[in-house]
């Protein structure tokens, strides 16, 4: 397991996105997928599985939940690919990734190797919320004129529908980034 | 090739693509925006009716996505017929996640399966 910077992380998402043609509003993510070679199938799976990664030599192939919503499944199919990105080389990696919804009871279950995944879990995350919310996008979108009049809760709602992803997703992107404040409840 | 399951399948993809606009497109506004009849567009999307590549061309465009996206791999029409077996391995890991559930038990060894049986792109090329 590799250790990632934050900034590298932006980085690399930012570089992911220029090579594949996709900087744009909002990410293309099943072409990001494919313009790298993967694949990506949309299957039921069961209510609480959200994705997973079928890795086979150097093919890929991502399948995520038919029935969850859009917003959802696109950060399903963005953190499957981040897994294949960060983590397909990784000796101590699986070859087959199952990100159900429960993540926590499947962790306790086994703290020896636990870690690694949990680990992973979270660089999958961190790099799916870069993917789908760029740095770069994000503020040049805040800083156009339509958001002056806006406050923060509209402003996220707003900017969630621009990127397609989920309000809890872009609040938390936004509070990473510290350009809004952690929501108070949650 | 079973040329059915092809237009069947690129048909399905239409749907989803439609579907997956925001707001989401009904078929009668696709209809209208490609200047054809709502029911050309049920029969294209349930693979009925063959539409032309000019066509799935512009359909493509008007739901905002890009036609190879709209076509399936010809590793996957191969494999929608091929029978299931997994290792010791990846029934445990399905088993961490499903728990109780045997729906969810299922439907990923279905899916896993399915992947894993895929011919490769050699394999697809030598057969042909």
């Amino acid at each position: 397991m590799r250790y990632i910077s934050k900034d590298a992380m932006e980085e690399s998402t930012w570089q992911l996105l220029a090579t594949t043609e996709s900087a744009r509003l909002p990410v293309p993510i099943e072409l990001v997928a494919d313009r790298i070679g993967l694949r990506v199938e949309a299957a039921p799976l069961g209510s609480g599985v959200s994705g997973l990664l079928v890795i086979e030599g150097d093919r890929g192939t991502i399948g995520y939940n038919e029935e969850h919503p859009y917003v959802r499944q696109r950060f399903s199919i963005a953190h499957e690919l981040a897994h294949w990105v960060l983590h397909r080389n990784d000796p101590d990696s699986p070859d087959l990734f199952i990100d159900s919804t429960r993540y926590v009871s499947v962790y306790l279950r086994d703290e020896q190797s636990s870690t690694g995944e949990k680990k992973r879990e979270v660089q999958a995350n961190m790099f799916a919320a870069a993917l789908l919310m760029p740095e770069r996008l994000l503020r040049r979108e805040i800083s156009g004129p339509d958001f002056d009049s806006l406050d923060e809760e509209e402003m996220c709602a707003e900017l969630a529908t621009r990127f397609q992803v989920s309000h809890q997703a872009m609040s938390l992107r936004l509070a990473t980034l510290g350009i809004l404040l952690p929501a108070e409840s949650e | 090739m079973d040329e059915n399951l092809l237009y069947r399948s690129v048909g399905a993809r239409i749907r989803q693509a439609r579907e997956r606009t925001v707001p989401p497109m009904s078929q009668t506004k696709l209809a209208k925006k490609l200047v054809i009849s709502r029911i050309s567009i049920v029969n294209i999307e349930a693979g009925k009716q063959r539409a032309p590549l000019h066509l799935l061309w512009r359909i493509a465009e008007a739901v905002g996505t890009d036609l190879p996206l709209l076509i399936p791999r010809q590793t996957e029409l191969l494999a929608e017929v091929a029978p299931v077996t997994l290792d010791a391995l990846t029934v445990a890991r399905i088993e961490a996640v499903a728990t109780d559930d045997p729906e969810t038990r299922r439907q990923l060894a279905n899916f896993i399966g399915k992947v894993r049986a895929r011919p490769t792109a050699e394999e697809v090329t030598s057969k042909s």
